[in-house]
């Protein structure tokens, strides 16, 4: 066995602990069942399907970031254009 | 400043959106206040595979968060009603990957359910050691070339894609 044989993977960790012979067989390449084999496609599209709304909610997130920053740097622009505006009051 | 006030209200409006639509998609994949730092199958940060030659393990989570210091992995269960003994190994394994590589522990990790249930898994030093301890049983039958048996467990086996497989070799 050679040392790049040994390497295991967290997914592999968790097939173990579902099932060692599982974990074995799935180490072999034995083909699944086909319904399983179907059950697993639908499974990675569901997968997918949440990576697109992280990648989404990441964007998201950056762009009200920027929000911020730009409804920041406007607030200071109105308040500062008022007062120049305005002039100096008082007697 | 009429046209900076417009602008102003226009840009508090959108961000008055984009955080109900933020809220939302939190729902959908299960994070509260956590900043998603990477995302699998994301072109833009692409998820890097995490490895440790020190534990011979490598792994890819879903997502990275950020939670204060730590980077805490995301594993998605989109399918999954409830949170088993397999899921809880799976991400302590991505917990001890991302202390490896990012030198900070992960408090916990989190897996996410069907309808975006969370499930908080706490990364304490027994469920390291059960890890480790997994780890290296795999690890030995790796070595001496021995061949798990096969467990009749009714439920398990029912769901699992090697079910034929697997008893008809112990039939022969």
């Amino acid at each position: 066995v050679t040392r790049s044989e040994l390497v295991l993977t967290a997914s592999e960790i968790g097939t173990y602990a579902f099932c060692p012979t599982a974990w074995h067989l799935q180490r072999l390449g034995t083909s699944r069942d086909p319904a399983s084999v179907a059950r697993m496609e639908l499974g990675t599209l569901a997968h997918r399907r949440m990576a697109r709304h992280a990648m989404r909610l990441r964007k998201v997130d950056v762009l009200r970031g920027l929000l911020v920053v730009v409804i920041t740097a406007l607030l200071i622009a109105v308040v500062l254009l008022q007062n120049s505006a305005g002039g100096p009051t008082g007697p | 400043v009429t046209l900076l006030v417009l602008l102003l209200i226009g840009a508090i409006l959108l961000y008055v959106a984009l955080t109900r639509f933020s809220k939302h998609e939190r729902g959908v994949v299960g994070l509260r206040n956590e900043t998603v730092e990477t995302t699998d199958d994301d072109d833009t940060t692409s998820m890097p595979v995490l490895r440790s030659d020190r534990y011979g393990l490598v792994g890819r989570p879903d997502q990275l968060v950020r939670v204060g210091r730590a980077l805490v992995p995301v594993e998605q269960k989109p399918n999954a009603r409830r949170l088993y003994p397999s899921h809880v190994l799976q991400v302590a394994a991505q917990c001890l990957l991302v202390q490896e590589v990012y030198g900070v522990r992960p408090p916990y990790g989190l897996v996410v359910l069907a309808g975006g249930e969370r499930q908080r898994v706490e990364f304490s030093s027994s469920l390291e050691k059960t890890l480790l301890e997994t780890v290296a049983e795999m690890r030995e039958y790796l070595e001496t070339g021995m061949v798990p048996e096969p467990v009749w467990r009714p439920r398990k086996c029912r769901a699992c894609g090697f079910q034929t497989k697997c008893w008809g070799r112990r039939a022969e």
